[in-house]
């Protein structure tokens, strides 16, 4: 009796392990919701904002007009973040996508802040077969192993700034560049790639270091700088405690290069810096134009209490949302592998631009050049406009 | 040749900031057996007011600065009045890591209380001083202000030690508690006082650390290790060493960094352990 007892629970419970879950996802969803983990403190804060927020007013302008359509369902459904603050650690994050992983109800995943933690979070991805959207990660490091469950918003780090490389070949007026890179995958991507764009562009590269993301102390490497006389100084980092510091002791120093380019200009920045913050290039991930998601974007924004300007990321966020509404509306069902395979496949326009993933997993949406102009960062591009407004700090 | 001189004078005028920020946790130490792991909070509270007050009035941050000496005076002895005190009369080795557990949990509340209340991100004043220039070098005013400060607080110090009642009275608690009870010292209250004047000290280097780089909320305990190394390096509870060790962190970091920017903290760090090798107790420990 016992022994049919035991071996009927085992049999249920065997069942229960194979079909569950199946039964579990073939129930009609409330809403979509999205897990992802943001840098809400630690040393990336100071880009990352308050993307949180911008997040949850994405989606109330998409609920707001009835949320996303699921062919499936044959309605439309809400849409809802989870975000955990992962303070700027893969360890945090990848804890948390494992949490998350365990919640059925969640759809997609949406990538943390940075290559050096979204690297932490596409493995768990991977491992439980969840579609992520990469948003701020486009390290090399990222795409050099195959992994089905994860696409990318942006262009390879190395192409980040190759925009910027027209504006001095047209202008003309310096030949000498210098680099410093904070030490994290991205940076160094960047630098490396600018490096190279110049080189082939016929400009040289007078001095090029890399640092420690808690440097403080700049000042041999501004001797050094000023030695090798740059015409142009860029900086490219992650933690805006390391950019103030640089230029700060820039100005200590007395150091006037022809040109500053710096690669994540934000509020604080600008703020800390006051005016000599003033026409510092760099770039944002923001072209300006007049399609809706111009208009939504915007919109987003300034429900979220900040502009685009003062957090040069916000534009790879709505990206990266608006591609999952895309990817959602045209997949038409929140099947994993389906969507999977839609982020994959599917072309469209996002702000105007070309939508796509390359066969590696990269996004396609590259930085444009602004200038910090009267306090604030305005856009230049494209390259006629940049010609006619862009400054030389020294000329 | 200029380089050289170039690198020293950085050298010195980083270590000098270094040192500042040491010296109020050294003395702690030195009196009190307490490593105050929340002195870096202390730094960072110094800067946020000087960023939020320098935001509201434009007034001069290091007058700003100085006007806010007396709240982190108030701060730090009503932090010892509540926190350390009720430590003060366990077993040596208990009080040690009570306090250093006490005062971790103290620089997490602090900074998640900060973090909440002020935001996450970085601040930073917008206040320079014209450098000195002579060829190629140059010395900047604001550094070389930190370092006559840290001069001026050494030898005020050393004064204050020397000549007052508390000051005498502090040295006797160093030296002997139970000698100094005898002779009618409060003890508990000379304590407070050297919180107070630590945090007081603390507060002026997050004056300069917000006017010469910027602050955020979790940047405490990463300063505060650094601190520790340089007083310990200098031999703990000594204010001489805790100068001493500074400016030793800051010259190999700044000439290191000439070469090799990635390397610089790391040789700083290796000239740490190599001195502890030599001389376990710190260059001018006892």
């Amino acid at each position: 009796m016992n022994k049919k007892l035991i071996g009927f629970c085992l049999v249920f419970l065997m069942a229960v392990a194979i079909i569950g879950p199946d039964m579990v996802r073939a129930e009609e969803p409330k809403e979509i919701k999205i897990g992802a983990t943001i840098a809400l403190s630690g040393r990336f804060k100071g880009i990352v904002g308050t993307f949180d927020k911008l997040g949850d007013e994405w989606a109330g302008l998409v609920n707001e007009r009835g949320g996303i359509y699921v062919k499936e369902y044959g309605k439309k459904l809400p849409i809802r973040f989870e975000v955990y603050d992962d303070a700027s650690k893969p360890e945090n994050a990848r804890k948390f996508y494992e949490k998350m992983a365990t919640d059925s109800s969640i759809a997609f995943f949406m990538g943390p802040f940075s290559s050096f933690i979204s690297n932490a979070a596409i493995t768990v991805a991977g491992k439980h077969q969840i579609p992520m959207q990469m948003v701020c990660g486009n390290d090399e490091v990222l795409f050099e192993k195959p992994n089905y469950w994860r696409v990318g918003s942006l262009v390879p780090a190395a192409e980040e700034w190759e925009r910027l490389v027209p504006i001095y070949k047209k202008k003309g007026g310096v030949k000498t560049f210098a680099t410093l890179a904070m030490d994290t995958l991205h940076n160094k991507g960047v630098i490396k790639g600018f490096e190279a764009d110049l080189k082939k562009n016929g400009f040289e590269v007078v001095y090029s270091a890399i640092a420690p993301p808690p440097t403080k102390n700049f000042a041999p490497m501004i001797t050094k700088l000023r030695k090798a006389k740059p015409d142009v100084v860029c900086i490219e980092a992650l933690s805006l405690a390391f950019t103030i510091g640089f230029l700060k002791q820039m100005r200590e120093a007395g150091f006037k290069p022809k040109e500053i380019i710096v690669g994540h200009v934000t509020k604080h920045v600008i703020d800390t810096l006051g005016p000599f913050a003033e026409n510092i290039t760099g770039l944002a991930y923001y072209i300006e134009g007049d399609t809706q998601d111009h208009k939504d974007f915007l919109e987003v924004t300034r429900r979220a209490g900040f502009t685009w300007g003062e957090f040069m990321e916000s534009g790879i966020r709505y990206w990266a949302y608006t591609r999952i509404k895309q990817t959602i509306e045209t997949a038409g069902t929140l099947d994993r592998k389906k969507i999977m395979d839609t982020m994959w496949n599917m072309k469209s326009k996002i702000m105007g631009l070309d939508n796509y993933v390359t066969k590696e997993g990269y996004g396609a949406l590259g930085s444009y050049p602004c200038q910090v102009q009267g306090g604030k960062f305005v856009s230049i591009w494209p390259l006629e406009k940049a010609l006619k407004m862009h400054k030389y700090r020294n000329p | 040749m200029e380089i050289a001189v170039q690198l020293v004078i950085a050298g010195i005028l980083q270590g000098g900031v270094y040192a500042l920020a040491a010296f109020g946790l050294s003395l702690i130490f030195g009196v009190s057996d307490v490593l105050n792991l929340a002195h870096g909070e202390f730094l960072m509270l110094g800067g946020l007011f000087t960023f939020l007050l320098f935001s509201a009035t434009g007034l001069n941050p290091f007058l700003i600065g100085l006007m806010m000496v007396p709240f982190a005076f108030c701060l730090g002895y009503i932090f010892d009045r509540l926190l350390m005190r009720p430590l003060a009369g366990k077993k040596e080795h208990i009080r040690l890591m009570s306090s250093i557990l006490v005062t971790l949990g103290a620089a997490l509340f602090i900074e998640d209380v900060t973090s909440f209340l002020a935001g996450a991100e970085e601040k930073g004043v917008d206040y320079t001083l014209p450098s000195f220039f002579w060829g190629d070098i140059f010395i900047s005013y604001l550094r070389l202000l930190a370092v006559v400060m840290i001069a001026a607080l050494t030898v005020g110090i050393h004064y204050y030690l020397k000549k007052t009642y508390t000051g005498r009275a502090l040295r006797a608690t160093t030296q002997n508690i139970r000698g100094a009870m005898l002779v009618g010292v409060d003890t508990h209250r000379i304590r407070s006082v050297t919180f107070g004047i630590g945090s007081g000290l603390a507060s002026i280097a997050g004056v300069f650390y917000v006017v010469l780089l910027s602050i955020s909320p979790d940047m405490g305990l990463g300063v505060t290790i650094k601190y520790l190394c340089i007083i310990v390096l200098g031999g703990l509870g000594s204010l001489i060493g805790s100068l001493v060790g500074g400016l030793i962190l800051g010259l190999t970091e700044s000439v290191v960094s000439y070469y090799t920017p990635h390397w610089g903290q790391t040789a700083a760090f290796l000239i740490l352990v190599l001195i502890l090798l030599i001389r376990p107790k710190g260059l001018f420990g006892k």
